[in-house]
């Protein structure tokens, strides 16, 4: 890309205007892949109250908040652990049946986010998504999400 | 003594506002004893700030619980080093960290306007002073350290996630990645109200962002590095909405710093860095909004409060003001020069910026998706590591290669001749690197083998670089290799340390990139005797071992581990039981080969019949990512370190007449 | 109350201090000037000399390291040389004739 010296300290404006060009090419093409990327890829999944995915998310992939009200088993059960959320407002419940790690923090009553799949008014919880908060001032405890 | 610490406070906040108006009164009414005034102010901040630290900490290490966020945080058994760092483990005492940090930054800051830049120095301190009178209106109304309750016998502790030894290096240290932002920030902002618009702010700025932006970096590997060792859920990086808080405005104050170099040898990009470090800034007190508003369901957060709004107002001051300057001053930015070709350094460092904001955009994207899709009234929806990944590879492997492209091509224009020199080795590493990936069996991930492939170029060409600068110094005749490089080092600080950090970020992504994409997992639940296989490694689990310590009692499963036909010992990944905070916790167990590659194990659950349920991973080349960070804290120690000569060289030219405001005190 | 009292000391200290300044009245030496605009012309002109004394510097090495070819070299090098000179020039001319090259 040597342009040819000039004689005179004056800036070629050629080569100027052509890095505006390719500037502009190189905002287009990362604005583009972004656009591109977020229209077609299936990256986002609903945030879900309980009341909200009773309400005909059967068989889609979803993210579930609520408040635990039942539990019994454990990640060392074959069946894994099986817990009853309930809507933080309504008294709706849904099941959830979960194998993978649990967070030291899980316990009736604690608030948890899980991502699964609704399968006839049951989620079937993908392995280590479930996360719980603890109910106090200080930092909740992180114990799973996607293995990175 | 509560009554003190809040008063204190408040007095500090009237002190702030007082510092803000006497700053601008002094700038427009051109009075010297308001600026002094507004000086003052600041010492006087530090001086009552220092008290309310003194008197929060004494509540601390006397167990006063009638201070509601010391019995909301600590109790008595607390391990006293505990104690220590409990004092920022609660909203409030963060809060109080960061106002601390911020007062002593500022009167540093003010000294660095002693040369060339005395005019500013109103401006400055109204800046900062609204910065600081904002955190302490936070200290004194939503989020106090100093509210009182009657004494309950013992406090409730302090999360035994966090009493641990990184809860005394992570939070400063992303504190003062933080806070120091604010200091360029103020900086520029102040040399825009001036209109001192030449490069002086950009010179002076320039050690407050590299630490800051290392504290970040740094802040931000510790975080990683707790989370894969302690908590142990198997990653080190999870794209939470509170990490993605310090990594967007690092990745955004990784673009200014390369820009102002720019800005500093060409005059070029005015307008852009002012930007850049707006938006580094703005982020940063988004960052600080998201760990502390609640608004997005995140591992980290606090409780919701209304503390979040406190904030939005804050960010809406902060872009609208710095939007308002530069469109003021715009007439003032003019560049000096231009850029003539799209093969110069100056071209490259343009695109790296492109890709930071890209980067950082894409990031603000996915965190800030769940807030608009509610906001357009419709579910709530999020992404996750996919997303973000993709854009990490995306965005990361072009940048990765202009890392490695950037060196080889000189200001102004490249050489077409002496590129092609250049690029041969290089080039030749790279698709070497490549080929070796694919013949070892690499080609599962597309990915690992790009980025391998690049980063081989990369490495290639910076090792390049110190090659043929100490060889030119050689060649002059009478230096030895080891003085010529020590020497090409020492008089070139800034462009190899930059090499070194650069450096450190290869290694960290060979690390990431190994450990993830060549990653191997397996789980089972096992019964004594029984063996699971992970790659080239098999645990057998031979019983459970009890055991107890201070505060907790253990139950650990003892499983032999072989790897690679070779046994390596015994590996005890473990659940405690803490009686007192009526938690447990989850001890991972982590065996680190000697290539750099982790053997993990979690224990999930113990069966009636104790029986195991356990996951384990082997991650190639995970101990890079650790290592990574020795590197790029040598390199920024090497930028930062001071430079006498270098010093007096660019300053000299502000003292050849005495500008506005020199030879006062 | 001995806190009330403690407080009030603290208020009283720092109204004094920041108030301490502001006792006297303005005196000719406080007025806080700004740089001019003749100031801010020389100094952008003895940025734009730097600048190109640096350029030069840097030229070298990367010409010593092998990342210009002799003929960007030479016509790099003449160009700095020229922006130099002239931010020299003009600084000269801005400051008065007689006073040889502003160092």
């Amino acid at each position: 890309m040597s342009e040819t010296p000039a004689a005179t300290p004056e800036e070629p404006k050629r080569g100027f205007r052509h890095i505006r060009l390719v500037v502009a090419l190189a905002v287009a093409s990362l604005l583009g892949t972004f656009a591109v990327y977020t229209a077609f890829a299936d990256t986002s999944i609903p945030v879900l109250g309980v009341a909200q995915a009773s309400t005909g998310y059967d068989g889609e992939d979803i993210r579930l908040e609520g408040r635990v009200t039942k539990a019994t088993g454990d990640a060392a059960d074959p069946q894994g652990l099986r817990f009853t959320v309930r809507d933080f407002k309504t008294n709706e419940t849904i099941v959830v049946v979960y194998k993978g790690s649990v967070p030291d923090a899980f316990r009736v009553g604690r608030e948890v986010v899980i991502d699964g799949r609704l399968e006839n008014g049951t989620l079937a919880g993908t392995p280590d998504t479930l996360v719980t908060k603890c109910p106090s001032k200080y930092e909740e405890q992180k114990t799973s999400a996607d293995p990175a | 003594m509560a009554l003190v610490g809040q008063g204190a406070l408040i007095l500090a906040l009237l002190l702030a506002v007082w510092a803000v108006a006497a700053g601008v009164a002094a700038a427009t009414g051109r009075d010297a004893r308001l600026l002094r005034s507004a000086a003052l102010a600041l010492w006087g901040i530090l001086a009552l700030v220092a008290v309310a630290v003194a008197i929060f900490v004494h509540a601390i290490v006397t167990h006063d619980f009638s201070f509601s966020v010391v019995a909301a945080s600590t109790s008595r058994s607390l391990p006293w080093g505990y104690l220590i760092t409990s004092a920022w483990a609660s909203q409030a005492g963060s809060l109080l960290l960061w106002v601390s940090i911020l007062i002593v930054f500022s009167l540093l800051a003010l000294r660095a306007t002693r040369q060339g830049l005395a005019e500013i120095r109103p401006w400055l301190i109204a800046i900062l002073g609204a910065i600081l009178a904002f955190f302490l209106l936070l200290l004194v109304v939503p989020a106090s350290p100093f509210a009182t309750q009657v004494a309950p016998p013992d406090g409730n502790g302090l999360n035994p996630a966090l009493q641990n030894p990184y809860m005394a290096t992570h939070p400063p240290a992303l504190y003062l990645g933080y806070v120091g932002l604010a200091i360029p920030f103020a900086l520029a902002m102040a040399a825009m109200l001036a209109g001192r618009v030449d490069a002086r702010w950009v010179v002076a700025s320039r050690r407050w962002t590299l630490a800051a932006w290392g504290f970040l970096g740094v802040g931000m590997l510790l975080g990683s590095h707790w989370a894969y060792q302690e908590i142990g859920w198997g990653g080190f990086w999870a794209w939470d909405p509170v990490e993605n808080a310090a990594l967007m405005p690092w990745l955004v104050a990784t673009a200014f710093l390369h820009s102002v170099i720019v800005q500093e040898k060409k005059g070029m990009l005015k307008v852009w860095n002012i930007a850049l470090i707006a938006g580094a800034f703005a982020l940063s007190i988004f960052g600080t909004f998201l760990t502390r508003s609640g608004i997005l369901s995140s591992v980290h957060a606090f409780v919701a409060s209304d503390i979040g709004w406190y904030f939005i107002v804050a960010l809406a001051i902060i872009c609208g003001g710095s939007t308002a300057l530069i469109l003021w001053r715009l007439p003032m930015l003019r560049a000096d020069q231009r850029i003539e070709s799209v093969a110069s350094r100056e071209a490259t460092f343009l695109f790296n910026n492109l890709l930071l904001v890209g980067m950082a955009f894409a990031v603000l994207w996915g965190v800030v998706f769940p807030l608009l899709t509610e906001a357009v009234g419709s579910v709530r929806e999020t992404v996750s590591s996919p997303f973000y990944e993709f854009f990490a590879i995306a965005f990361g492997v072009p940048l990765l290669l202009l890392m490695g492209i950037g060196p080889l091509i000189a200001w102004r224009r490249a050489s077409l001749t002496q590129l092609k020199r250049s690029f041969l080795w290089p080039l030749v590493a790279g698709l070497a690197a490549g080929a070796g990936m694919l013949a070892l069996g690499l080609g599962s991930s597309w990915a690992g083998v790009a980025t391998g492939s690049v980063c081989a170029f990369t490495a290639a060409t910076i090792i390049s670089e110190f090659v043929r600068g100490t060889r030119a110094r050689h060649a002059l005749g009478d230096e030895s290799w080891p003085t010529a490089f020590a020497r090409l080092v020492g008089k070139n600080r800034r462009r190899y340390g930059g090499y070194v950090v650069h450096l450190g970020i290869i290694v960290f992504v060979i690390g990431a990139i190994g450990s993830s994409a060549y990653e191997t997992r397996a789980e089972g639940l096992l019964e004594r005797g029984q063996t699971l296989a992970v790659g080239d490694a098999t645990l057998t689990f031979r019983g459970i071992a009890e055991s107890e310590g201070p505060n907790y009692t253990q139950r650990a499963a003892v499983l032999d581990a072989t790897l690679g036909g070779d046994s390596i010992g015994t590996l005890e990944p473990a659940r405690r039981s803490y009686p007192r905070e009526q938690t447990t916790s989850n001890e991972v167990a982590i065996h680190t080969t000697l290539a750099g590659g982790d053997l993990m194990v979690i224990l999930d659950g113990i069966r009636g019949d104790g029986a195991v349920q356990v996951k384990a991973f082997y991650k190639p080349l995970v101990a890079l990512i650790w290592l990574s960070g020795f590197i790029f804290v040598l390199g920024v120690v090497l930028c930062v370190w001071p430079d006498a000569r270098e010093r007096r060289r660019i300053l000299r030219r502000y003292a050849e007449e005495p500008l506005a405001g020199e030879g006062r005190s | 109350m001995i806190a009330y009292l403690v407080l009030a000391a603290l208020a009283v200290a720092v109204v004094v201090l920041v108030a301490w300044p502001l006792v006297r009245p303005a005196a000719e030496r406080d007025r806080l000037d700004a740089t001019t605009e003749d100031q801010r012309r020389r100094l952008a002109l003895r940025e734009e000399r730097d600048l190109a004394l640096e350029a030069l510097k840097e030229l070298e090495l990367d010409h010593a390291t092998h990342h210009i070819s002799d003929e960007d070299y030479a016509d790099l090098v003449q160009r700095e040389r020229a922006r130099a000179a002239e931010a020299i020039r003009a600084l000269d001319e801005e400051l008065g004739t007689g006073r040889p090259g502003a160092r």
